[in-house]
């Protein structure tokens, strides 16, 4: 396996969460996406595989064993969630930077400078001091100047986190351009954004209290959460006690301690001997989701009916499919006949 | 704030400086300017001419050749200093920059009494070392606590990221550290040659008399009546700040900046 290879990973900062154990394997061109509460590591396991912060076990980029290495000698490089660019340099030295550092001549610097300049779309600000330089501008300077180093594996810590939605969707795009193609590093970014990790993201990571909880195609884990608390930090929208379960479902699944179903897996049809009745609308980016109450329990149901208003009955259908199970361990059981993901 | 009163400040504080400078000027060249007359009778450059050997020379050469190593030792030890506290935390941060500030903070007079005794039990009483030694500790003191500030505003992952990206430490070092600080540590140097190139007390007490610097001859120059000296070497006393300032206002419409 070529990429980056964590086998039994573990970071431990006096005053800090010990992160890991971490096994992970990220092939080149490949995104893994890592998605986590803030708190979770996320940061601290990036710099640890970068070599900033103390590490134990094995860390092998491109198959060459790391660990023990300094944060310069791994190929490994690491970009800060706001870009930390050299002030005494303009934009082409930046950029540069990276090059010159490996007896690469000035003049062929220069010009792959520009290429890299010309992919994030700065070429027009190649001689500009970086003082002047917007957040979207320093951010994308600072991402040219990575690939600049050539890495074999390419660490982004929340690298959108600081720019406003517009600029965001750019960025990625320039990213997506760089980052997924054949011979491209092997990425593992660090975001909160379920957006950008199911966009970038070949697959995706839930970090939770230090330890990588699930690994799987982003559409995978969004349906099928692995455990309860990544139900709950994905916003499953609702998460039922086996009695509330009996109320909305009529029946509680065999072993279930929690039964979750997203908002789109519950169907309402408005009829006045319904056993919900509509508490409010709460719009949305792209769906109204309606709050119910079906005797005194809260159900999430995603609006299809665009005349539904407050105070109407409906009646509700959830979809079994859709329903996860967890039992008592907080894992998710699986249903006979329900096709896995 | 009235207008008025602004420009009644302003011009007060304006005049507080030049005033004592024009006054300086007028007395290193007047010969024979006594109360009340407003100039001096007759003009001479005699002091000045004093300067091309003997007492003063010898002063100003010893000044510039103190100022220039106190200059550069303290910034060389202070650098270093500033960035260990800098990068300290907490407690230890506050106890740091405490410590630094200390012979910052003691009279120099009191400085001088105490190290006087610990120089003359090494051999180093009334010795260019000894006095060289004094300068040193306000001066290292002073500038640790200038790149305490430096080094607070520094990024320490600006180190990071040139790690990360291939750099060895000698590298961050030398291609980043260094550029960066270029312009501080010129600064250090000025400001802790200025600390040297005013001081007294500390020149006084342990050259014990043996070494001479302008700052102690215009003491001398006073207290023995020789106004037009001790005019004359106050004048040279102030070039520097003078230059500085210059410099400093140079520097400042580059940048944009302007002062006031």
């Amino acid at each position: 396996m070529t990429g980056l290879t964590l086998t039994d990973f573990r970071t431990e900062l006096p005053g800090a969460p010990v992160i890991g154990p971490i096994s992970l394997d990220v092939a080149p061109g490949e995104v893994v996406a890592l998605l986590g509460p803030s708190g979770a590591g996320k940061t601290t396991l990036l710099r640890g595989i970068a070599g900033l912060v103390p590490g134990q076990g094995s860390v092998r980029a491109q198959g060459v064993e790391v660990g023990g290495r300094p944060p310069e000698a791994r190929g490994i490089v690491y970009l800060h969630q706001t870009p930390r660019l050299f002030p005494h340099l303009d934009v082409t030295g930046n950029v540069a930077f990276p090059m010159r550092l490996r007896g690469i001549s000035r003049a062929a610097a220069r010009h792959r400078t520009g290429e890299l300049l010309e992919r994030v779309h700065l070429a027009q600000l190649a001689d500009r001091s970086v003082a002047g330089l917007s957040g979207g501008e320093r951010q994308r300077v600072a991402l040219a100047r990575a690939m600049a180093a050539d890495p074999r594996v390419l660490l982004l810590d929340e690298p959108f986190s600081a720019l406003d939605p517009s600029l965001r969707s750019e960025l990625r795009t320039t990213l997506e351009s760089l980052l997924l193609e054949p011979g491209g590093p092997a990425t593992l970014l660090v975001t909160h954004d379920f957006g950008d990790a199911a966009l970038l993201g070949n697959r995706l990571g839930i970090l939770i209290d230090g330890r990588l909880r699930q690994l799987d195609r982003p559409q995978a884990v969004f349906e099928s959460p692995a455990t309860i608390g990544i139900a709950a930090f994905l916003e499953v929208a609702n998460r039922w006690t086996p009695g509330e379960a009996a109320v909305v479902l009529g029946e509680v699944p065999a072993g279930a301690a929690t039964v979750a179903a997203p908002a789109h897996a519950v169907r309402m049809a408005r009829s006045a001997a319904g056993a919900g009745l509509v508490e409010r609308l709460i719009p949305g980016r792209e769906r109204t989701a309606a709050l119910l109450r079906v005797g005194t329990v809260a159900v999430l149901a995603a609006v299809e009916d665009e005349r539904l208003a407050p105070g109407d009955r409906v009646s509700l259908q959830v979809d079994r499919e859709r329903l996860l199970i967890f039992g008592e361990s907080g894992e998710r059981l699986e249903i006979a006949g329900r096709t896995g993901s | 704030m009235t207008a008025t009163f602004r420009v009644f400040l302003v011009a007060a504080l304006g005049l507080s400086v030049v005033l004592p400078l024009v006054a300086l000027i007028l007395a290193a060249f007047g010969l024979r300017w006594f109360f009340p007359a407003l100039l001096p009778e007759a003009w001479t450059t005699e002091s000045w001419q004093a300067l091309s050997g003997g007492r003063l020379l010898g002063a100003l050469l010893e000044s510039i050749g103190l100022g220039v190593i106190v200059g550069v030792v303290a910034t060389l030890l202070a650098l270093p200093t500033g960035r260990t506290i800098a990068r300290a935390q907490g407690a230890l941060q506050h106890l740091g920059a405490a410590a630094a500030f200390l012979p910052v903070a003691v009279p120099p007079i009191a400085l001088a009494a105490g190290l006087q005794l610990a120089l003359l039990r090494a051999g180093l009483g009334g010795t260019r070392s000894g006095v060289l030694i004094g300068h040193l500790i306000p001066a290292t003191g002073y500038l640790s606590l200038y790149f305490f500030g430096i080094f607070r505003l520094l990024d320490p992952e600006i180190e990071a990221s040139a790690r990360t990206l291939g750099a060895s430490r000698w590298q961050v070092i030398r291609r980043v550290l260094a550029p960066i600080l270029a312009r501080p540590v010129r600064e250090a140097i000025a400001l802790g040659f200025l600390v040297s190139w005013a001081q007294v007390p500390l020149t006084l007490v342990l050259g014990g008399g043996q070494i001479r610097t302008l700052a102690t001859e215009v003491v001398a120059y006073v207290q023995s009546g020789q106004d037009r000296y001790a005019a004359t070497a106050g004048l040279l006393l102030a070039i520097p700040a003078v230059l500085a300032l210059a410099i400093a206002r140079r520097s400042a419409d580059r940048t944009g900046m302007v002062p006031g």
